[in-house]
């Protein structure tokens, strides 16, 4: 019993293990798996990262307005949902050209809220693969 | 007039993690009979990785049916399609592997260990637990990208490699966090409020658990001697100082002396792995499709976990079964709860360490 | 009267469900009780009352099973409430997705207002989720509280039909909200 009041006075002076978050921020590792990011004008469309992805969370599909590429025959644009994603990186290995075309940033994903319609969209543009 | 009421510890309570209901049967404070149902984790996996997944991105969807031990699931379903397809991985990568086992091992018996004294009643060790778990969850975001899912194991070998400066940060870390546990092992055994909660509360007899088929830490707490690190031979463990630990008295005690000693165990593990580090790649390609079956065990924070895998040559696999270890020790826990005090009943459950959803796949 | 308002948003109360989730966003939450990320310092605590709770946290893909301990949750909880998915298996479904069991998304089933991304989720994404929930709280705490002639300017012939066939509609509205 006596030692722990000498315990408690002894922790009352040492520094506290609390990191502040929302006001300090936390500096992340530069290989921390974050969000996919993807560059337009050097994709070559094969189409690999799609069918490696588990979940599922990359697409292409046509549209009326494609991006402008000599590679790209059938009018497909990429779209990704870093809501689906479990950031496994595993398309990233399958890409043929993965740092240029195809990389992992060590960002997070935004925070969604109930406008921006996350599952809907995403509903509509399966059906329109199909 | 009956003389038993039932209480329910129903799906949602603040004393556990996950789903499951049990409904007691008491009469005046003594637990008369147990009545269990799990299921409410049920989402279909094994049927889905034969009609909707490919053999090589299996390993990904495994590792998600149990958030504690996701990387023994990915590592046993990994190992029963290497003995399929045939072909040798480097020292190296089996250290590797090894070393994040271990981790494992260590921040999942320390997330237990402070449960338990929290449903004992005893929050301030709660938190000083988790705070020091917080130096291994460190370690293992600096070495795979990630926490708790660290998607490391491929057909192969591992993904990601190891130098020597970070080598160095992480032995330092482990040494702090060995001290603290050496500060954990004095306050359990000495405490004497403690030990009216644990000593004497909960036993399991040795003849019981043979009887109804006991498995990991529960069963080494009562006396038997089963491990399946000790039957094994497709990694070295035994060239880097594995100990089995040992006690007879089966209480809830006995199984938290045994979980802190294989922490320590752990730990000298770890320490020996990283200073003796061979050269070499990480990653060989395997070529061929899985033909066959294949039965491959393994041993997980909270037991023996077993797969069997049928493969006939083409992309999608024929049958994965999947048997885990907490659905071999429900007839077990049925059994202890009779007899016991009502208000014991929640640190009884936590010392158990049951993972729901490991059960119901 | 003693007022509420200024004491409402400052130290929200939450309540944990696990709907069939394989257990890592249910440990990034036990971590930020913890001393690292520690919410305690903004009043937070984890009750197991619904009637006490201002947000409620859900993880797991919802399986057939827990439908209907969920419904029976977010009735009992009291308004102003906001629900939040943790985890990229309550959002979209994850690695679920079209499995037997399994409802794609919780969305589908009562209406969520903040989305947290991630596999598991870190403990820096669920605080910052949580402080744009408190943002949301406070908006809908205003709205609950305007003068109620001003609300209810369309319906204003106040005869006995038209009370009676308002009361009717509020009926169906409810359970249509339910199973969305």
């Amino acid at each position: 019993m006596l030692t722990s009041f000498f315990k408690a006075l002894a922790n009352l002076f040492k520094t506290p293990k609390t990191i502040d978050y929302p006001l300090t921020p936390i500096a992340k590792d530069e290989k921390y798996r974050g969000v996919i990011e993807y560059n337009q004008d050097e994709c070559i469309y094969c189409l690999k990262c799609e069918k490696a992805c588990p979940p599922g969370a990359i697409l292409f599909v046509p549209v009326d307005n494609p991006p402008i590429n000599e590679k790209n025959k059938k009018g497909l644009k990429y779209h990704y949902n870093p809501h689906l994603c479990i950031y496994c990186s595993e398309c990233v290995r399958a890409c043929p050209k993965p740092q240029e075309a195809l990389w992992q940033s060590n960002k997070k994903g935004h925070i969604g809220i109930k406008d921006d319609k996350i599952n809907d969209d995403w509903f509509e543009l399966e059906e329109l693969k199909k | 007039m009956k003389k038993t009421i039932n209480i329910p510890i129903g799906s949602q309570h603040i004393a556990l993690l996950e789903p499951v209901r049990f409904k007691f049967e008491c009469e005046n404070e003594k637990i008369v009979g147990v009545d269990s149902d799990v299921g409410f984790v049920h989402r279909g996996i094994e049927k889905a990785c034969t009609t909707k997944f490919k053999y090589d991105a299996i390993g990904y969807v495994v590792a998600r049916v149990c958030g504690l031990c996701a990387i023994t699931h990915s590592m046993t379903y990994t190992a029963s399609i290497e003995k399929l397809i045939g072909g040798e991985i480097t020292q190296k990568a089996k250290y590797l592997r090894i070393l994040l086992l271990e981790l494992d091992r260590i921040h999942s018996h320390m997330l237990c260990l402070s449960h338990t004294c929290e449903n004992a009643g005893f929050e301030a060790m709660f938190m000083r637990i988790m705070g020091d778990r917080e130096d291994i969850m460190e370690i293992q975001e600096l070495i795979t990208g990630n926490r708790v899912q660290f998607d490391y194991i491929s057909i192969g070998g591992v993904n990601r490699d190891i130098d020597a400066a970070l080598a160095k940060k992480i032995l330092s870390k482990l040494e702090l966090v060995r001290q603290k546990v050496l500060g954990y092992m004095d306050e359990f055994t000495n405490n004497w409020s403690l030990s009216l909660k644990f000593k004497g509360v909960g036993i399991l007899t040795l003849d019981d658990a043979y009887r109804f088929n006991a498995i990991g830490p529960l069963a080494r707490a009562s006396g038997v001697q089963a491990d399946v690190r000790n039957e094994i031979d497709y990694l070295p463990y035994n060239e880097i100082g594995f100990k089995m630990q040992k006690h007879t008295e089966g209480d809830i005690n006995a199984r938290n002396l045994i979980r802190l000693n294989e922490l320590l165990n752990s730990i000298e593990m770890c320490n020996n792995i990283l200073e003796g580090l061979p050269e070499g790649e990480i990653f060989t390609k395997l070529r061929g499709k899985p033909n066959g079956e294949s039965v491959v065990r393994f041993e997980a924070p909270r037991g023996e976990l077993m797969y069997y895998v049928k493969a006939n040559g083409s992309a999608m696999l024929e049958r994965v079964r999947i048997k885990t270890p907490t659905f071999s020790s429900i007839p077990a826990f049925s059994h202890i709860f009779t007899g016991a005090n009502y208000a014991d009943a929640p640190a009884i459950l936590a010392s158990f360490d049951p993972c729901l959803s490991c059960t119901a796949k | 009267m003693f007022d509420f308002k200024p004491i409402r948003k400052k130290s929200p109360w939450i309540l944990h469900y696990n709907a069939g989730s394989c257990n890592g966003c249910d440990i990034e939450i036990l971590a930020c009780l913890s001393p690292k990320y520690d919410i305690e310092r903004f009043g937070v605590i984890n009750t197991g009352n619904p009637k006490q709770s201002d947000v409620f946290l859900v993880t797991g893909p919802v399986t057939f099973r827990s439908r209907e301990r969920l419904i029976e949750l977010y009735t009992q909880m009291p308004e102003p409430k906001v629900v939040m998915a943790v985890g990229s298996c309550t959002c979209t479904g994850g690695v679920f997705r079209d499995m037997y069991n399994v409802e794609n998304g919780l969305d589908r089933y009562i209406p969520v207002d903040v989305y947290v991304p991630g596999c598991a989720s870190s403990p820096e994404l669920i605080i910052d989720g949580l402080v744009k929930a408190l943002e949301i709280l406070e908006s809908k705490t205003k709205e609950i509280e305007k003068p109620f002639k001003l609300f209810r300017e369309a319906s204003l012939d106040n005869t006995i039909v038209n009370r009676r066939n308002s009361a009717l509609k509020v009926g169906e509205d409810t359970t249509d909200d339910e199973k969305n």
